[in-house]
């Protein structure tokens, strides 16, 4: 072990660290742009320096100077307050004055550190270099290089997580420009994970672009329902809709990452129709009564069976199995959807709490059951055609009706995947915490108070079914480790 | 009185010296064969630090010294890249060596290549170099069919090849982990250090940088001793150098003399004197990376690390320029900050934003909208730059802006507030 | 689009290296010699050659001020513009020239003929003024000299 003294406090690190990483151990926060705890060091952005011993001519970078036993580093001393200023300074010159239509203000690490470390006012009284400043790279990335500060994060992004080179640098000097290669736009598809590590409005989402300010938009640390990995993300809305997933970091599920398949699907939950209350051959009834011809049908709950989306969270899973016991109902089946898995995130299994509702004890569909005369369908699921088959009576609880809706019995409302509160466990067995972006307006209860009442179960809110769940053993809702987002 | 000297020039000038046949005349290449039969690597690296031979590129660092940092014992191949980019303004020594006596260059490669065990060396020559490159290729071929090159050289087991590699106009390339990146064939941006080059250098291998005139020392070194480097000239910095002068003296060019001389003396003999019956206004002494000096500073300023070190100055890459009473010291920093902002590589913030900024004041101070607080400004950009980047372009600008502001700050003031076409 | 002796000298300098990128500058150096520029086309020939990307030869060709991306005069004039130039006349050599072929910085004559550069130091300040023409080196410029070097390209 190696121990330094920084900023007049010891510190034991491991060797091999570097003194901005100590720091930060030691909750020192020292400002830093091209190196990425996830991408790596690159050394060329100089804001982190830092004053090791009393040399205040050569100030190190702290990314870059590995922890010496004995070493006295200072990052807040005149020296280092200085010239942090001054490459600050140096990043402003030529930076347009863009804020007023840059859609990174407001979670700009640029605006940030300039406003806590940075120059009050300007000394440049020159005019700015001019560069090409909406640059398509691609249908989802939109590059403007004069905002660029050329930390070549994207570059590195994708020659060390993604073993290629869409991106390079061209020029010289004052002209640097990053570039794409001649071959044409980005096709990487996790290529919008550079937007998030860009510290400037140098590469924004083209799906973003211009739909809101983020001091007025509201967000919730959520998990992204899109497949099993589960990757860590904050949902960003206004007045109730949804315009982004962003990813947030976790080392232990998905790094800094996501795709950008899910983080574009945030899409698919503005729901242009859906079902609000309760329908029982088409007709809107409350739910007490949808409650009373869901137990008609369902009788002594031979021959009807479950079939639950592995969307639903454990809660709501639980409840559901508590009611469908409760009803003598013993088929509790799970659907299943995939996608194209690849060798970086994306699993296969294009949801998100398949191994919750597994640990749960639901099932996979059967190919063909024999005997059915009732189906429960909760969530939003794919139903097997040989499930239908023969049925008497389709009862259906999920966010929207469509042609699944029109043949029902029973139409129960439900939540979305980013309206739900609750715990999804991920391919790796992490149960991680799932939290609503929006709300889901009127007549839309949460799920698993349907499955409640119809069971007459006790559980006044969603702590109390979670701590029955954890006496029983049930899926321990263990937070996933996650930090906030890095910038 | 200057004495020139006549050991890394003793052929210049001679009619064909640049064939294999006139170098072997003169006793070419005999040190080289005997140090392949008898000599020892770590006695040679022992040898070249006691003579005290310090880098001619600029940095003035001891060759032994970094000779004596390629790990031992290592698997992997070790390189020798001999740097002859020159690009310092104000420096034309090393192309006198490759277009002279490219051999005694050769000799020196040889010799070196056995003292660090490196069995590949690269001479990289800046593609301005036509001549050179052409000669230096010619007598590596010469070299090569007399076997003096090639497998189990001289039957001694000792492998050698030696490559020419080109650069294609641009400074930084000097600058030795920028060269190592160029020779890589990747964007030629500086490295960050640690890693230091001879143990991760060219393709991450251990690696040794030497000046073109520090590698052409070796051969005399070995053959004469220690001793009598170390002898020569100034204890802090001993031998001869090539030293160049150029700009307004009657008789600029090379100029073969021990370290120590006084500069006066040297623009006033040798030299002619300034051109034209002129005053002399400013000397910068060690290429353009290095502080001004004024008349007062000249006439007392011997060329020695340690006087240099004393008047605030360097020899850096021995580049004398010469400036009369007629120069504009505002245009000549305008001349050589645009210099350095042409040839900055852009990778990091300081040099990249600074360099730029620094030539778009200057030309506004030259064109007559100056203002007083612009010479604090320079002056605090060039203290943001110094010491804050990956490597010592930016330092080497600031030091003749800072120098040549605060020396001739009245040339500066009576620019500044004065109507436009004044001062110009 | 290179002759086979081309090729022999471009395979002999990609042997010199341990890995063929290595190869990428003395390469782009002959290109230039044969085609006058690196034009997309032969960058991405060189990135075959080389087992690289083209955007790889792309990142080096656009950093150098000695390797072209943009098709140049028959003949390219360097002229120095640094400071030991700068103080013997290399300003007056300058507008000489660029008067005399119409262009400025970089411009190429309507003929084709010549392009006008600056060059920073080339490494001959004793014998200043100092220019390139086609890389070779010619000093101690006056004006008539220049005219007839101007004369004396084909």
């Amino acid at each position: 072990m190696i121990t330094l003294t920084i900023d007049g406090r010891q510190v034991e690190v491991a060797p091999g660290t570097t003194v901005l990483e100590a720091a930060a151990e030691m909750g020192i926060e020292i400002p830093h742009y091209c190196y990425h705890p996830d991408i790596g060091v690159d050394g060329n952005c100089r804001m982190c320096l830092v004053q090791v011993g009393e040399n205040t001519r050569k100030l190190p970078i702290s990314c870059m100077t590995p922890c010496g036993d004995g070493m006295d580093v200072k990052t807040d001393s005149p020296a280092v307050v200085k010239a942090r200023k001054g490459v600050l300074e140096f990043l402003l010159i030529n930076h347009p004055l863009d804020c007023t239509i840059c859609d990174q203000a407001g979670e700009c690490p640029l605006q940030d550190y300039t406003y806590r470390f940075g120059p009050g006012d300007s000394r440049f009284v020159e005019h700015k270099n001019k560069k090409p400043k909406k640059v398509e790279f691609s249908d989802k990335v939109m590059f403007d290089a004069e905002r660029c500060i050329l930390c070549t994060r994207c570059v590195r992004f994708f020659t060390e997580k993604r073993d290629s080179k869409p991106l390079g640098i061209r020029n010289m000097g004052g002209k640097n420009e990053i570039t794409l290669a001649p071959e044409g736009p980005i096709e990487d598809p996790y290529q919008m994970n550079i937007i998030d590590i860009c510290p400037v409005g140098a590469l924004t989402s083209r799906d973003f672009r211009f739909q809101q300010r983020v001091w007025f938009m509201d967000f919730a640390d959520t998990v992204c329902p899109g497949c099993s990995r589960g990757c860590n993300i904050t949902a960003g809305s206004y007045q109730n809709k949804l315009l982004r997933f962003v990813p947030r970091r976790n080392p232990d599920v998905n790094s800094s990452w996501m795709c950008d398949d899910g983080r574009l699907s945030y899409k698919q939950y503005d729901l242009a129709e859906r079902t609000r209350g309760a329908r029982v051959y088409g007709e809107t009834v409350d739910l007490p009564a949808a409650y009373d011809k869901v137990a008609e049908l369902v009788g002594d709950g031979s021959g009807v069976g479950v079939l639950a989306s592995t969307r639903q969270t454990n809660e709501e899973l639980y409840a559901l199995k508590n009611w469908a016991t409760s009803a003598g109902i013993t088929s509790l089946w799970h659907g299943t959807a995939t996608w194209v898995a690849d060798d970086f995130l994306k699993q296969a299994d294009a949801t998100p709490n398949t191994a919750g509702a597994t640990a749960l004890g639901y099932e996979p569909a059967p190919a063909a059951p024999s005997g059915l005369r009732g189906l429960i369908v909760s969530g939003e699921v794919d139903v097997p055609a040989a499930l239908l088959a023969g049925l008497d009576f389709l009862v259906l609880q999920a966010p929207v009706g469509g042609a699944l809706g029109a043949a029902a019995v029973v139409v129960l409302p439900g939540r979305t995947p980013v309206e739900k509160k609750g715990v999804w466990v991920n391919a790796d067995g992490l149960a991680q915490q799932v939290r609503p972006a929006i709300s889901a307006g009127p007549d839309v209860p949460e799920d698993w108070t349907l499955w409640r009442d119809m069971a007459g179960a006790a559980w006044p809110t969603l702590k109390h079914l979670q701590d029955e769940m954890a006496a029983a053993g049930t899926a321990a809702p263990e937070t996933a480790a996650s930090t906030a987002s890095e910038s | 009185m200057i004495t020139q000297s006549k050991v890394l020039s003793a052929r210049f000038g001679k009619p064909d010296s640049c064939a294999l046949s006139g170098y072997r005349e003169d006793g070419g290449y005999v040190t080289y064969l005997d140090t392949l039969k008898t000599g020892q690597p770590d006695e040679l690296v022992a040898t070249v630090k006691e003579s005290g031979l310090k880098g001619r590129g600029g940095a003035g660092f001891s060759t032994g010294m970094k000779w004596s940092f390629v790990p031992k014992g290592t698997d992997k191949p070790i390189y020798l890249c001999v740097n002859g980019d020159e690009s310092e303004p104000g420096t034309f020594k090393d192309r006198q060596i490759i277009e002279h006596d490219p051999h005694q260059l050769l000799e020196g490669v040889g010799i070196t290549c056995f003292a660090i065990k490196s069995h590949t060396a690269y001479i990289y020559l800046r593609c301005e170099f036509a001549e050179g490159i052409r000669k230096v290729q010619a007598a590596i071929d010469e070299a090569y069919a007399a076997g003096l090159f090639g497998k189990n050289i001289d039957g001694s087991g000792f492998d050698l090849d030696v490559y020419v590699a080109t650069g294609a106009g641009a400074y930084i390339c000097g600058e030795e982990t920028s060269l190592l990146n160029s020779i890589e064939g990747i964007r030629p941006y500086p490295r960050n250090k640690p890693p230091f080059p001879a143990v991760e250098g060219l393709f991450g291998c251990p690696t040794i940088i030497n000046n073109i005139e520090t590698i052409a020392n070796i051969p005399h070194i070995v053959k004469n001793g220690a001793a009598w480097h170390a002898g020569l000239g100034s204890k802090d910095d001993p031998g001869t150098r090539l030293w160049c002068v150029s700009g307004h003296v009657n008789k600029p060019g090379v100029f073969e003399i021990e370290t120590g001389f006084s500069l006066q003396e040297l623009i006033d003999g040798p030299c002619g004197g300034v051109r034209d019956g002129k005053l002399l206004k400013a000397v910068i002494p060690g290429g353009s990376s290095s502080r001004v000096l004024t008349v007062d500073e000249v006439a007392r300023t011997n060329m020695d690390a340690t006087s240099m070190r004393e008047i605030g100055s360097s020899l850096g890459s021995a580049g004398i320029i010469v400036l009369d009473e007629t120069t504009d010291m505002v245009d000549a920093v305008l001349n050589l900050m645009k210099f350095y902002a042409h040839e900055s590589c852009g990778q990091c913030t300081p040099c990249r934003e600074g360099t730029p900024w620094v030539v778009k004041v200057l030309e506004r101070i030259m064109s007559g909208s100056g203002r007083t607080e612009d010479l604090a400004l320079l002056v605090d950009i060039a203290d943001n730059m110094e010491g804050r980047t990956v490597c010592a372009l930016a330092d080497g600008a600031c030091w003749p802006l800072v120098s040549i502001v605060e020396k001739f700050r009245h040339e500066f003031e009576a620019k500044i507030g004065a109507p436009v076409g004044a001062g110009s | 689009m290179f002759s086979e002796q081309v090729i022999a000298e471009l395979e002999t300098l990609r042997s010199h290296y341990p890995k063929p990128i290595a190869a990428m500058v003395p390469v782009l150096h002959i290109v230039q010699r044969e085609q006058g520029w690196c034009s997309p086309e032969a960058q991405a020939w060189v990135a075959e050659f080389l087992s690289v990307t083209p955007l790889d030869v792309n990142e080096v060709v656009t950093f150098y001020p000695m390797l072209y991306d943009k098709q140049q005069g028959r003949h390219i004039i360097h002229v120095c513009r640094t400071l030991s130039c700068d103080a013997c006349g290399s300003k007056d050599l300058w507008k000489h020239l660029s008067g005399k072929l119409g262009v400025d910085r970089n411009g190429t004559t309507e003929d084709g003929k010549f392009t006008l550069r600056s060059a920073e130091c080339l490494a001959s300040c004793g014998t200043a003024p100092v220019l390139l023409l086609d890389g070779e080196r010619h000093e101690n410029l006056s004006n008539d000299d220049v005219d007839r070097l101007l004369e004396s390209a084909s």
